[in-house]
């Protein structure tokens, strides 16, 4: 990512060849870096045996939270980090997948109880703020984004044939929490949702890029009043809901596009968490010339396990540095680093997906202004969205953690 | 789409970009804009060195794009102290107390310039012969494929010339008064750290600059160009600001479901 690189910014297409089979990892873990900010009631200890869909920690804010098991295991490590926050959670795999006795269907009613006590609370987030929303909060309108959300994400249109009634079982779990609105929001073709149900409304979105990211639908289809909140949740998520209500069991599966580099991604079920490592097949010997990435080209994160929202991991090479990044770095070396400026260019205008001009968006972040980012509508915003920008910008700032900077300092004169 | 994610490779793609024009101009002037260009480049890159010594800071050499830019702007009859007073104004007042390049609002080019022609009455600017317009086309193309320049505020610019040419005089702009504003408004107006940030922003920064152009006519093209430049990019972080203001207003005004 450094110097002059004649790159052509390539979109990839989303994921949408055929659906592998399902690539069992040994090790599943949950990971704090998904939750910041929360700190865990362990419900668990290392070596306990756990089955699918077991609690392993609540919220301590929210102990109707509950974070559960994607499948049965056992508990290696528990690791807290600074101030007892949740750093990782693994758990070791059962060779063969225990099949559990099905429980009871969930009423209708009982919805929200049964997402909170069955693992899917988390799978909701809310803005502004991009947090897991309080267990008794009722939000304006939910956002299901059914569209590939980053380039290169999986195509729902390829995955969603199969699940069937179970997306419309989720949406009317779904809509059990919601007053207002539950929008579909997915690109052209046959609706996901079965139309002519009340409240929940398909709606379709062109393709570019930003297009696919939440933000984007809320800022389309109307951002919340101050004070209220509304919620985004993802497609798969749905799909899991509409099992638990169906089955009353945990579906802790998610489809994911692997990209290795070498040609089309490939599409496979795997389970939430998994182990990186376990799913791809590691180049041998120039193993340490690659990194493995969970989550979207840009904007991803190095990581050994899967990301609890991501629904892409991608085998990196480690790019050689070219005679031009070393000669623009010797040009600018000698001395000690000190922050590099933002220049502003023509491929930032078009990297955000709500319009909100990007340079002013990126100053006012860097130098921590609330007040201006307030007013450029910063609020609506989550770590996803300036992705891109971090991509772009040749000051080198991850805008995602001083958005999350900003965003903490709104939140806490809220 | 060339992409340089470091602030040198800005520098390098400016610099490539300036290098016909600045060829151009010291081939057809002769001895006189070889001294410019020397005089111009030594006094800037000194000051970026200062200020990297007094910082402790790596040195971004960065205002060899001032040098090359004052090379081309600079008539070879200027005397060659005040070459290199008005480059060390540009580049300390307009660009290293801010912080150096990005963190400031100016072009320091332009700063330089408008110092130029404010305190030695009579020195009218060069870079409008057609040779260095054309000059200035293949550099206008790579900042163009690299995003940095940006076609609203070229656009603004060209709409406001037309318009307030029209005003004044009832009549278009002359072909010949395009051509000889062609370098001044690729590398002096078009710098996008003086940019309006905003895109609607940058169509209202160009329409000033380009009203302000004929306005200033009388001064000479590249003159009126510079003053234009300067006044414009002074007024880029209102019009941002107002802009901002619009569409936080609007975005209020649409909070609502369907």
């Amino acid at each position: 990512m450094i110097g002059l690189n004649a790159i052509r910014e390539r979109r990839i297409r989303p994921a949408a060849g055929p659906v592998g089979a399902l690539r069992r990892p040994d090790r599943v873990a949950l990971v704090g870096a998904d939750y910041p900010g929360l700190r865990p009631v362990l419900l668990v200890a290392e070596g306990d045996r756990v089955r699918a869909g077991q609690a392993l920690f609540t919220d301590r804010h929210h102990p109707e939270v509950a974070f559960v098991a994607p499948a049965s295991g056992i508990v290696e490590t528990v690791a807290l980090g600074a101030g007892r926050r949740l750093s990782v959670l693994v758990v070791r795999l059962d060779a063969a997948p225990e099949r559990d006795p099905p429980t009871k269907e969930v009423r209708v009613g009982g919805a929200r109880a049964a997402l909170l006590a069955g693992g899917l609370w988390p799978a909701f987030r809310r803005r502004p703020y991009g947090r897991i929303p309080a267990p008794d909060e009722v939000p304006e309108a939910i956002f299901v984004n059914a569209m590939p959300d980053r380039d290169g994400a999986p195509d729902p249109q390829a995955v969603l044939a199969e699940a069937g009634p179970g997306f419309d079982r989720g949406l009317d779990m779904v809509a059990e929490l919601t007053g207002g609105a539950v929008f579909v929001c997915q690109r052209r073709g046959a609706a996901f949702a079965t139309p002519g149900r009340e409240r929940i409304c398909t709606v379709y979105f062109p393709d570019p890029a930003a297009a696919g990211l939440s933000s984007h639908h809320i800022a389309r289809l109307g951002a919340p009043a101050p004070g209220g909140s509304v919620w985004t949740v993802g497609w798969q998520d749905v799909v899991a809901m509409g099992e638990l209500a169906r089955t009353g069991r945990y579906h802790g599966q998610r489809v994911i596009a692997f990209h290795d580099g070498r040609g089309e991604a490939a599409l496979f079920p795997t389970l939430l968490g998994a182990e990186l490592s376990d799913l791809a097949d590691l180049p041998g010997d120039a193993g340490a010339a690659f990194r493995l990435v969970s989550g979207a080209r840009i904007g991803g994160r190095e990581a050994r396990f899967l990301g609890r929202y991501d629904t892409q991991a991608a085998l990196v090479p480690v790019r050689r540095v070219s005679l031009f990044d070393r000669l623009a770095k010797h040009l600018a070396a000698g001395g000690k680093p000190r922050p590099k400026p933002i220049l502003p260019r023509a491929a930032l205008d078009t990297a955000l997906p709500v319009a909100i001009p990007p340079v002013p968006l990126m100053r006012a972040l860097a130098i921590g202004d609330v007040e201006a980012a307030e007013r450029l509508g910063a609020r609506g915003l989550v770590e996803e969205d300036v992705a891109r920008l971090t991509h772009l910008c040749t000051s080198g700032s991850d805008y995602g953690r001083l958005l999350r900077r900003v965003l903490d300092r709104m939140e806490g004169a809220a | 789409m060339i992409r340089a994610a470091f602030p040198g490779g800005v520098t390098l793609l400016q610099a490539a970009a300036l290098l016909p024009p600045v060829a151009v101009a010291v081939f057809a002037r002769g001895a006189g804009a070889t001294a410019v260009l020397a005089v111009a480049l030594l006094t800037a890159l000194i000051w970026d060195l200062v200020f990297a010594r007094a910082r402790a800071a790596p040195v971004a050499w960065h205002s060899v794009t001032t040098g090359l830019i004052l090379a081309v702007a600079v008539p070879p009859d200027v005397t060659l102290w005040q070459v290199a007073l008005a480059a060390s104004f540009g580049v300390v007042l307009g660009e290293q107390v801010f912080g150096g390049r990005g963190f400031g609002f100016l072009s320091p080019a332009v700063a330089a310039l408008a110092f130029l022609a404010f305190s030695f009455p009579g020195t009218g600017l060069a870079g409008a012969e057609p040779a260095v317009a054309a000059a200035a086309v293949p550099g206008l193309v790579l900042l163009f494929a690299a995003g940095l320049v940006f076609w609203r505020l070229l656009a603004g610019f060209a709409l406001g010339l037309c318009l307030a040419t029209l005003l004044a005089s009832g009549a278009l702009p002359a072909p010949s008064l395009a051509v000889s504003l062609c370098f001044g408004a690729v590398f002096l107006l078009a710098d996008p750290v003086a940019a309006a940030a905003t895109q609607a922003g940058r169509w209202i920064h160009g329409l000033i600059a380009g009203g302000l152009v004929v306005l200033l006519a009388d001064m000479g093209p590249v003159n009126a160009l510079v003053f234009a430049a300067l006044l414009a990019s002074l007024a880029a972080p209102l019009v941002d600001h107002l802009v901002i203001r619009a569409l936080a207003r609007r975005r209020d005004g649409r909070r609502r479901h369907v």
